[in-house]
């Protein structure tokens, strides 16, 4: 009920919003009604707060997810993963970029090019193992690539752009 | 080979280094970790973070504790990822840091309750914390530190082993290049020499193309439909088609002749299918060819099989050899020519010598006869003179019917046991005349080791030494000629030398002598008289006697002649199986009164014979041809016997003789004697086939006469009455009459009859297996000394022509001469007429 009803108000909001900004491609996100994980920051065209795109972790969970298997540098043994494609991300922002620069809780920071971001590339992962990740085992969300699908996913600077404890991503022009 | 094995080891070395490279290469290309140092350096970071946090939480507890728990989870995550990353693996074996890490691991444990308790809770413990932040930070910091001089060292080692892994690479690629060098090396001198053999090979080409062009046989190359592939200038001229107008064309119809176009397909056909070959590869065949002309010639052909790149091709020499062949046949011709031409001298030779030897018969027969009757001495002395020259022309006609003879290698030897001292010393004495008329003193010295008997040819001999004494009597005179006869060491050999002291003959000329018709000097020659053929004669005699010739002489001194013959010694006892053949004429039978009947057209001869016989007190009638000659033998008969000439018109002797013995009763047998002109022995065998019993060569003598009654035993036999006469003159030659009459006197008719009743038993059985013996082949001593032991037994009775037929029978037996396949048959029937004899001569 309250998922429908939430359905239903975002479609007024997005109603209201198209009637508000009567041009402008861009398709209206839903405003967060949780605490926002993540933030889309930069060129996007879609947003739903300040000039950026948030999104709670119910948002992420109604969106078209992927799940792969793959096992990873920094875990032992196979690890099942699920998240958005960063390809559908960025699409879904409207990110119109070349580049994008992610951070982490942890202050880390790191640049991907777009052109990573591929059907059946890299992906917003918000599952680890069919659970929610806890900031404790690099959560809340952990851009992983399917490590074991090609090599040339097993490089440093592929390692490198697998960022965990993701809460921010900037598109750059 | 070579080229081919270094390539495939190439090859492989490439493939592994291919593998192993790639293999390297996908190592370095994925890496096993991440910036591990910058984590590690980020723990101490965060924990420092942590630890900030916690003091500012302590200053300004309710607002910073959200963060505190923030950092904590971070340092969290950063811990747990230490201790739990594979990647990390290599820094836990260290036992320092597996201590840090778990000390690291209690701190968390430790705090996690303190951070996720109640924000009181925190607040109250913030002391507490920092004091376990300080003290973990210590074994953050072993970790960070250790960790990173451990990856540092794991780092060397990786860049050491990608170092070896290039530098194995280098020394790999070197290799390959090395083998690629080499195969290019290879490669170029196989270039090198292919390029020579090519240039030989095109050399060779061209000079095989020079000499197919130039060859004077024409060179044609046919393919397997018989199409002209190649037509060389040669057969251009042989064959008068162009080059261009052979080409492509069809063999069999431009060489090939009509006649042969037929055998030619199907031998091709037949190659092509079955793949028999009768020319091809044969060598050289000679064929015949057809010219564009149309003319057939004669030609060599020699073909051969090669394979081409469209298959088997004929490569065929062929040679004209019409003109070779006309050459041969002039050759031929020519020989041919030679050969009639040599052969009508041959035969003109021999024609000559008969027409000549039958007028000297009537000549010399007729000086016979008058010999008999007394003459004054100078009539006596004259026709000593024509006897003489007479027989001096019967000589060489004679020597030229010998040489005619020994050309046609006809000269018959004879073995007959004969004196050797005795004969040359009569033929020396029959030559002393002439010596001493010429001024020479003549010698004999026969040596006592040379024995008195030996076995040989004495006729032969007679001649050989007659004419070597009457040639060193020739070119001797007041000298001396002496005649040596020695045995050679104690053998078989006797070595008869004629010396003279004459003129001598000159070494250059002393090969030349015994050829024929060669007289040395025509002055002396012509003084001498002679017809050149004495040595000629002298040195195929000895030749055809197995002996030697050896002329050893000086001009001026004289000649040696030495005559090397065998002639072996023989025993007694051997020499008695030859005595039939050489019967002692000494005494001259005389007034045994046969009916003689002589069948001659040739009147002279008629007479001379006639009355030769009836001096020896014959009764003789005469007939003028065969057909007459058979007449009287049938209705005038009973005679004892017959002279028949050989050539007369109408029918001749031969068939005349046939005639009589057609209608002649079995028990009768009449002896008829051919006579001849034709002193060949091949021509004696036909009359005696024709029936005849002996052949008397002309010039006819009274002697010869004599041994030729004596041959037929019938000097002794005595005519009584008509009635008998038959019988006697038949059985005569079978019984001795003269003996078995003595033998009857001697012991009595009684005994006689007991004697030749024995005789007839015991020879029955002799005879009998004499024959079986014969039969069987079997030649061993006991039959030989039953041979003998029979013609003794015959001897005794006078089983004449048995006891002679055994006698010649051992003696042939024991000189292992060849025996006559009719010989049993002859002796059973000469037995049963033996026997008979014998039956009725006791009967009497």
């Amino acid at each position: 009920m309250v998922s429908l009803f939430s359905n239903l108000r975002n479609f007024l909001g997005f109603f209201a919003m198209s009637c508000a900004i009567a041009t402008g491609p861009a398709a209206a996100l839903d405003a967060v009604t949780g605490t926002p994980i993540l933030t889309v920051t930069g060129d996007v065209q879609n947003t739903n707060a300040d000039g950026v795109a948030e999104f709670d972790f119910d948002m992420l969970g109604t969106l078209d997810a992927v799940t792969f298997e793959t096992s990873t540098i920094w875990t032992d043994g196979l690890q099942t993963f699920t998240g958005i494609e960063l390809d559908d991300l960025l699409t879904l922002v409207g990110a119109e970029g070349e580049t994008l620069k992610a951070f982490a809780v942890n202050d880390y920071a790191i640049e991907i090019p777009v052109s990573d971001a591929v059907d059946g590339g890299p992906i917003v992962a918000f599952l680890h193992n069919g659970e929610p990740m806890s900031l404790r085992n690099k959560g809340p969300l952990w851009i992983v690539y399917p490590y074991d699908s090609k090599s040339d996913y097993q490089s440093e600077l592929i390692y490198s752009r697998s960022i965990w404890q993701l809460n921010r991503i900037e598109v750059q022009r | 080979m070579t080229f081919v094995a270094v390539l495939a080891l190439a090859l492989f070395a490439a493939f592994l280094l291919n593998g192993d490279i790639r293999r390297k290469i996908d190592a370095l290309a994925t890496a096993q970790s991440d910036s591990v140092q910058w984590s590690l350096a980020q723990a101490d970071v965060e924990l420092l973070a942590l630890n900030a946090e916690v003091l500012a939480a302590t200053l300004d507890p309710p607002a910073s504790l959200a963060q505190l728990r923030s950092r904590f989870d971070i340092f969290y995550s950063r811990a747990q990822t230490l201790i739990i990353s594979p990647q990390y693996a290599v820094l836990r074996e260290d036992p320092e840091v597996a201590a840090a890490l778990e000390h690291i691991d209690v701190f968390l444990t430790e705090a996690v309750p303190i951070i996720d308790g109640s924000d009181d809770a925190l607040g109250g413990a913030l002391s507490d914390l920092a004091a376990r932040t300080d003290q973990v930070r210590g074994h953050v910091r072993t970790v960070t530190l250790e960790g990173v001089s451990i990856l540092a060292e794991t780092a060397d080692t990786q860049r050491l082993a990608t170092a070896q892994t290039l530098s194995w690479v280098s020394a790999l690629t070197l290799g390959v290049v090395l083998i690629l060098v080499l195969m290019l090396l290879f490669l170029l001198r196989h270039f090198r020499r292919e390029r020579v053999i090519a240039k030989e090979q095109s050399l060779v080409q061209s000079r095989l193309a020079a000499v197919v062009s130039t060859s004077l046989d024409a060179v044609l190359v046919v393919d397997r439909q018989g199409r002209i592939m190649d037509f060389n200038g040669a057969a251009e001229r042989v064959f008068g088609y162009s080059r261009d107008e052979a080409i492509g064309g069809d063999l069999a119809k431009l060489i090939v002749p009509d006649h042969f176009r037929d055998a030619h397909r199907a031998g091709m056909t037949r190659y092509l299918t079955t793949g028999e070959k009768r020319v091809v590869g044969t060598g050289l065949v000679q064929l015949e060819a057809k010219r564009k002309s149309g003319e057939v010639f004669p030609v060599e052909l020699s073909i051969s099989t090669a394979e081409a790149d469209d298959g088997e091709i004929f490569v065929s020499f062929i040679r004209d050899i019409s003109a070779r062949v006309a050459a041969q046949e002039e050759l031929v011709k020519a020989r041919d020519d030679a050969v009639a031409g040599d052969r009508a001298k041959a035969e003109f030779i021999a024609v000559m010598s008969h027409e000549m030897r039958t007028p000297l018969n009537g000549m010399l027969g007729t000086l016979d006869l008058m010999d008999a009757y007394t003459r004054s001495a100078k009539e006596q002395e004259y026709l000593e003179i024509i006897r003489a020259s007479g027989r001096l022309l019967l000589h060489h006609v004679d020597n030229v019917l010998e040489l005619s003879r020994a050309e046609a290698r006809q000269i018959e030897t004879a073995k007959e046991v004969f004196d050797l001292p005795q004969l040359v010393r009569e033929l020396v004495e029959g030559q002393r005349g002439v010596a001493q008329h010429r001024g020479n003193t003549l010698h004999v010295s026969v040596s006592h080791g040379c024995g008195d008997r030996v076995l040989g040819d004495p006729m032969r001999l007679r001649q050989i030494l007659m004419n070597l004494v009457g040639n060193a009597t020739k070119f001797t005179r007041d000298g001396r000629i002496s005649v040596y006869v020695t045995r050679i060491e104690a053998g078989d050999e006797v070595e008869i030398k004629v010396v003279d002291t004459g003129i001598g003959i000159a070494p250059a000329d002393q090969e030349r002598v015994f050829e024929d018709f060669v007289t040395l000097d025509a002055t002396y020659s012509r003084e001498i008289g002679g017809t050149g053929l004495g040595l000629a004669i002298v040195k195929r005699f000895v030749e055809a006697l197995n002996g030697r010739i050896v002329l050893d002489s000086a001009l001026g001194q004289g000649s040696i002649f030495r005559v090397t013959l065998p002639l072996p010694n023989v025993t007694n006892t051997e020499a008695e199986y030859f005595e039939h053949s050489s019967a002692d004429f000494s005494k001259a039978a005389g007034g045994s009164g046969l009916r003689i009947l002589i069948v001659e057209d040739n009147r002279n001869n008629r007479v001379v014979l006639s009355d030769m016989l009836e001096l020896d007190g014959h009764s003789v009638e005469a007939a003028f041809d065969g057909k007459q000659g058979v007449e009287r033998v049938q209705n005038a008969g009973p005679y004892d016997l017959v002279f028949m000439d050989i050539s007369m018109p109408g029918m001749d002797g031969s068939e005349a003789t046939r005639t009589i013995r057609a209608f002649e009763a079995p028990d009768a047998h009449l002896p008829i004697v051919a006579v001849t002109a034709h002193a060949d022995p091949a021509e004696a065998d036909r009359f005696r086939a024709a029936g005849m019993d002996d052949v008397l060569v002309k010039p006819i003598s009274r002697t010869t006469l004599r041994q030729t009654l004596s041959r037929l035993c019938l000097e002794n036999s005595t005519v009584s009455d008509g009635k008998e006469r038959n019988r006697t003159s038949v059985t005569s030659s079978v019984l001795d009459f003269s003996q078995i009459q003595e033998l009857s006197h001697t012991l009595g008719r009684k005994k006689l009859t007991a004697l030749a009743q024995e005789f007839i038993q015991e020879t029955e059985s002799a005879i009998d297996q004499i024959c079986r013996h014969l039969y069987l082949g079997n030649t061993d001593t006991d039959l030989v000394s039953l041979i003998h032991h029979t013609a003794g037994s015959a001897a005794l009775v006078g089983a004449a022509a048995l006891r002679i037929e055994l006698q010649a029978l051992e003696a042939r037996l024991k000189t292992a001469l060849p025996l006559e396949v009719e010989l049993p048959k002859r002796l059973l029937s000469l037995w049963e007429q033996t026997k008979l004899c014998l039956l009725e001569y006791l009967k009497r």
